[in-house]
């Protein structure tokens, strides 16, 4: 997976690279055509780190391989450039649709960025929550969306 | 039956941090509201989600998500996503964190 998952990860960089260029030339129906392969393949990288992210939840969960933060964080990592290679993506399938260009696949495209967008793949602040969460140091919700508001009224003042 | 909600160290950060950039403080009370739906049935709000964690005490938890959105303002809105796990007491949904994605309305 991890051999695939590179191979797919240079051509992704090299198409996500080559989208400035695209982005000025977005008036020319071949460069949105390239858009759409890289559409494409960024569609077709996302399912495979699922893949892989599915298939490693699994074994933990059946006792087949022990958990670890250093796996969790490898595969955190392959979503946080996927998001960032995607996110110069969508400003690219913007100016082609702002050129009335259809690009095939961009509304899944887009789905899909907000999906990961919403992840929470910053594994540190998760295991120091999860730590203060088990030392029963969890704050209740009304304290917690208080403590939110007044640190809102200060920052505002 | 209600479930207690607990946030975990700096779960809130990043609803201070959209609040605080959109200049929207009352999204503090729509996500308190949207919340407070979760901790109503959270087996009909809530999602499997794809990520395991193992507990300090060694519980291996699979996170739940629970997706909403609000409004934020005229033409803007924000997408919610909290996760969180079942307490081993069976009565707290334990949220690890609610990212936040803002987004303007067409």
């Amino acid at each position: 997976m991890d051999c695939i998952l590179n191979e797919q990860r240079i051509c992704y960089d090299q198409l996500s690279e080559r989208a400035e260029g695209w982005k000025s030339d977005h008036h020319k129906a071949m460069a949105c055509r390239d858009v759409e392969q890289a559409v494409a393949i960024g569609l077709a990288i996302l399912k495979n780190i699922r893949r892989w992210h599915e298939t490693s939840a699994r074994e933990v969960e059946q006792g087949a391989t022990d958990f670890s933060w250093d796996s969790f964080e490898a595969v955190c990592g392959a979503y946080r450039w996927w998001l960032e290679r995607s996110t110069v993506l969508l400003d690219v399938i913007a100016a082609c649709e702002a050129g009335n260009f259809n690009v095939d696949g961009a509304d899944d495209f887009r789905n899909e960025v907000r999906d990961i967008s919403l992840m929470s793949l910053n594994v540190g602040q998760d295991r120091q929550a999860i730590a203060s969460l088990e030392a029963d140091k969890g704050i209740p919700s009304g304290k917690a969306m208080d403590e939110v508001r007044d640190r809102l009224r200060r920052s505002r003042s | 039956m209600k479930y207690e909600i607990v946030y975990g160290d700096h779960a809130l950060d990043r609803l201070f941090a959209v609040a605080s950039e959109l200049d929207a403080p009352e999204l503090v009370d729509a996500v308190e509201e949207a919340m407070d739906r979760l901790a109503d049935d959270p087996l009909h709000h809530g999602k499997r989600g794809r990520t395991i964690y193992q507990l300090p005490g060694g519980r291996v938890v699979r996170a739940q998500e629970f997706d909403f959105h609000c409004n934020a303002g005229p033409g803007r809105g924000v997408h919610f996503r909290a996760h969180f796990y079942f307490g081993d007491d069976e009565l707290s949904l334990r949220v690890i964190n609610l990212t936040a994605n803002p987004y303007l309305r067409l």
